[in-house]
């Protein structure tokens, strides 16, 4: 049975949420339940004291006269009655000396069947041992007061009170709440033992179902996601493993059966190759027959080699006839050699001749380029100053460009617009001048209105007068006129206001048009500089015109003579080369002639010579013209002899051709045959890989 | 309440007409000046007396003029004459038999305004300042700042002086 739910324990993530939680929960009631018993207690003792202070308190006062007159009959009474109130056991009076005043019988509440009980079995009558007796036994709570009468203490009143009520009080509430806790860890275990299995057990027992599926290889089923937590997550991770081996599997699958297509493919590829070797074994057959052939068309070969060896014996007989002859010709050559040697020292001889003429002309030569390099240098001073010249043309024309352009016209421009200022002034004062008039004529008006203005004010005043004469039936022309008097009054201020202006235009037009007077002496001072500039600026171009020309003829005039100079130069180099020529040609003429006709004398005699070994010559050759002929017969044979060998080795050829066709076809299935071999290696590899994953 | 209402509104006034001579402000008794001009021509006449400066020709009237700058013994240097006027004063002149209005022109600096001043706000001249030869001035009135002394017309002229005018209008 323990066994059992220790299994079942161990299974359940639920059972053990409930049962740390009920642990936990369980601790902190008990703990809370005691502190608050503690409390309960605490508080319900302090108030059963204060409780008996307070009773005590009021025998006391209430028996005060009976204590100080020592009168027992009415404490009894007073203590009677006082201790049947609740939860007292007993009390007991005592006067300033300790003597009890109240009796045995009254001081106990004898309706308590403890104290009854406890009072049966006991003998004496001394209250104060009773009391101890009892407070001992039944644990009670003593409260005792002092009762003063002015000052003195006159007696005491002691009280036992029972702890029983307030105990049993505090055990109800510790059950209570003992009980309202089991209730709620009963309540909270159920509720999280419900929600583990909710949310916690069946989505993992359903995710272990498909994990045990896919296990045994059923990748049909997947998890049902319900809701985002960690197991949602759990199962959306299931579900994503199980397309993954889908897919992968599905590779797997493609891959073999590229393999088996694979292996058909290489099946008929090796019948191909067994087939081209079939044909390679005959080709070679027919290969060795041909090399057979071949063999006695060398044996041949070999007999005509023999003839040949004993002809090639002739020939180097001959040959040595013809070394003979070859030495005849080196003795003449040796003489060749020595009228070439004189032939040599009268060249030298000649050179020397011409150095010394050479270094003459030399002479010459450089006076004649001296000569040149002047005239060069002339010519290139000749050309500045040209290019100078032509310069100075183009800058005295720019200036009277300029000045015909830019100064005539601005001036011309300056003296128009003079004049225009000049009119604009006059214009401008007689303007002024106008303005000053009419201000004038504004100025008398205003004279009449002024004068207007004060009579209408004297008018006003009269009226006035007369209408305050008149009395009470004045009073309204009176007020008319007061008005017109104050209208006059301020036509008069506003007049002179006017006037002050007109004066002040009047002044500035006066200042204006004295302006004006002097603008136009300074405008005609203008104008009449402005000619003046247009003068000189004429004079200037007639000067750049001038100047002009002057520069122009100069720079015709140069350019004749650097024209002239160049000729003179070139004429000197002429004489110069013309100098050199005639030198050379007399020296060689004069020397290397002579010379010349000796080594033609000498060479004659050597040519002599050089006949009589050619004709030696001659008759070796003979000799070596009938060994060659022998040479050409055998030359033949051997012809027809390699003929032979041309047929036997066509024959090999074509054989050759034929193995080299096959090989060619054998090495393009083998290429085939390696291509299906690397596909098939990277399918296989694709396949382990695949396999590979599914295995993890 | 009202009574006392009515009396405020029932108070003695004095109408007087101002005008300057000098620096000062001058007010006569408005029933005593008949005209305000412009000077007019003053013609002067022989045996004239020596107070008089002449007469003008007011619409047929031969009235006599007095020059009040003279009169009050100030310096003759005239100021705007623009500004000048002739006050026509009535009265002036003792009461004959046949000497019509007993009109005078009085020569002044310039005629400001009608101006109405509480009885209450004049009060007579100091004996002090009168003198002798200034009987003329029968009070000073305030006007707010301004101080207006009031002539009587007929004390303007002395009593030898309107004798000898009665007299030459006589002859």
């Amino acid at each position: 049975m323990i066994g059992a739910l220790k299994e079942k324990f161990r299974n359940s993530i639920g059972l053990k949420f409930v049962a740390a939680l009920t642990a936990v929960i369980s601790v902190l009631m008990i703990v809370g339940t005691i502190f608050v018993a503690r409390m309960l207690m605490k508080g319900q003792y302090g108030a059963l004291e204060s409780h008996g202070l307070e009773l005590a308190h009021y025998l006391g006062k209430a028996g005060t006269d009976a204590i100080f007159m020592k009168d027992p009959a009415t404490i009894e009474g007073l203590v009677f009655d006082a201790v049947r109130s609740r939860d007292m056991l007993y009390t007991h009076v005592q006067d300033g000396s300790g003597a009890v005043l109240s009796g045995p019988f009254a001081s106990f509440n004898r309706e308590n069947p403890d104290v009854k009980a406890l009072l049966a079995n006991e003998k004496s009558d001394d209250v104060v041992t009773l009391a101890a007796t009892v407070r001992k036994k039944l644990d009670a709570l003593e409260v005792s007061i002092d009762i003063n009468y002015q000052g003195a203490k006159i007696g005491r009143v002691t009280m036992g009170f029972s702890r029983t009520r307030i105990k049993k009080e505090a055990w109800t509430i510790i059950a209570l709440l003992l009980g309202t806790s089991v209730g709620i860890v009963f309540a909270l275990s159920a509720v999280v033992h419900i929600m583990a299995r909710k949310m916690i057990v069946a989505p993992a027992a359903e995710a272990e179902a498909v994990a045990w599926n896919i296990s045994e290889g059923n990748l049909t089923q997947s998890v049902r996601v319900r809701s985002m937590d960690e197991f949602g997550m759990l199962g959306r991770g299931l579900n994503r493993m199980i397309v993954g081996l889908k897919t992968m599997i599905g590779s797997v699958r493609d891959a073999s059966l590229h393999v088996g297509s694979m292996s058909g493919q290489v099946r008929d590829i090796s019948e191909k190759i067994t087939n081209g070797g079939r044909e390679q074994s005959e080709a070679v057959e027919e290969a060795a027959s041909s090399v057979n052939e071949m063999h006695f068309a060398l044996k041949e070969i070999a007999g005509n080699v023999e003839n040949l060896h004993a002809s090639s014996e002739h020939t180097s007989s001959a040959v040595l006839e013809m070394a003979a002859s070859v030495d005849e010709v080196a003795g003449t050559m040796s003489s060749l050699t020595t009228s070439i040697e004189d032939t040599s020292t009268a060249i030298a001889q000649m050179s020397a001749a011409i150095k010394q003429t050479a270094e003459n002309v030399e002479i010459l030569s450089s006076a004649a380029e001296e000569t040149a390099a002047s005239a060069n240098e002339i010519s290139v001073s000749v050309r500045e100053v040209e290019s100078n010249a032509k310069q100075s043309a183009s800058l005295a024309e720019a200036v009277a460009a300029d000045a015909q352009q830019l100064g005539v016209r601005s001036i011309e421009k300056t003296i128009d617009g003079m004049k225009k200022i000049e009119s604009a002034t006059r214009q401008a004062a007689d303007v002024v001048g106008r303005l000053r008039g009419r201000s004038e004529s504004i100025g008398s008006i205003l004279t009449v209105i002024e004068d207007i203005t004060d009579q209408t004010g004297l008018l006003a005043l009269n009226a006035a007068i007369l209408a305050a004469q008149a009395g009470e039936h004045g009073k309204g022309f009176a007020v008319v006129a007061a008005e017109i008097r104050e209208l006059a009054n301020r036509t008069a201020l506003s007049t002179q206001e006017i006037g002050k202006l007109i004066t002040a235009v009047q002044d500035e037009s006066r200042e204006a048009s004295e302006a004006m007077t002097g603008g136009l002496v300074v405008v005609e001072e203008g104008a009449r500089l402005s000619q003046a500039a247009g003068e000189a600026l004429r004079k200037i171009l007639g000067r750049a015109d001038q100047s002009r020309d002057m520069s122009r003829s100069i720079s015709r005039a140069s350019a004749e003579q650097a024209k002239g100079i160049k000729q003179v130069s070139e004429a000197v180099d002429k004489i110069n080369e013309m100098t050199h020529q005639i030198a050379r040609a007399t020296h060689e003429q004069r020397s290397g002639s002579e010379q010349i006709a000796k080594a033609s004398e000498k060479m004659r005699e050597i040519t002599r010579f050089v006949k009589s070994a050619m004709v030696e010559q001659a008759k070796g050759g003979k000799g070596i013209s009938g060994a060659v002929e022998e040479i050409n017969a055998k030359v033949g044979m051997v012809n027809r002899a390699a003929g032979e060998v041309r047929a036997g080795s066509d024959l090999v050829v074509k054989a050759m051709d034929r193995i080299k066709s096959i090989v060619k076809v054998n090495t393009v299935l083998a290429v085939g045959l390696n291509d299906t071999v690397e596909i098939m290696a990277s399918l296989s590899d694709s396949l382990k890989k695949g396999v590979e994953k599914f295995k993890i | 309440m009202g009574k006392e209402k009515k009396v405020a509104v029932i108070e003695e006034t004095v109408q007087v007409v101002s005008f300057q001579v000098g620096p000062e402000e001058y007010g006569l008794d408005i029933n005593s000046v008949a005209e305000v001009l412009r000077p007019l021509k003053i013609t002067p006449l022989p045996r004239m007396p020596r107070f008089v400066e002449g007469v003008i020709n007011l619409r047929g009237a031969i009235i006599p003029v007095v020059d009040m700058r003279k009169r009050f013994e100030l310096s003759e240097i005239k100021n705007d004459s623009k500004k000048m006027r002739m006050m026509i004063a009535k009265n002036a002149v003792a009461a004959s038999p046949g000497a019509g209005h007993q009109l005078l022109g009085l020569v002044v600096d310039s005629v400001q305004d009608v101006i109405t001043i509480p009885k209450k706000h004049i009060e007579s001249a100091p004996e002090a300042a009168k003198g002798t030869h200034a009987d003329f001035i029968t009070g000073m009135g305030k006007v707010g700042s301004r101080l207006i002394i009031l002539l009587d017309i007929t004390t303007i002229l002395s009593r030898e002086e309107r004798a000898a005018l009665a007299e030459a209008g006589r002859e």
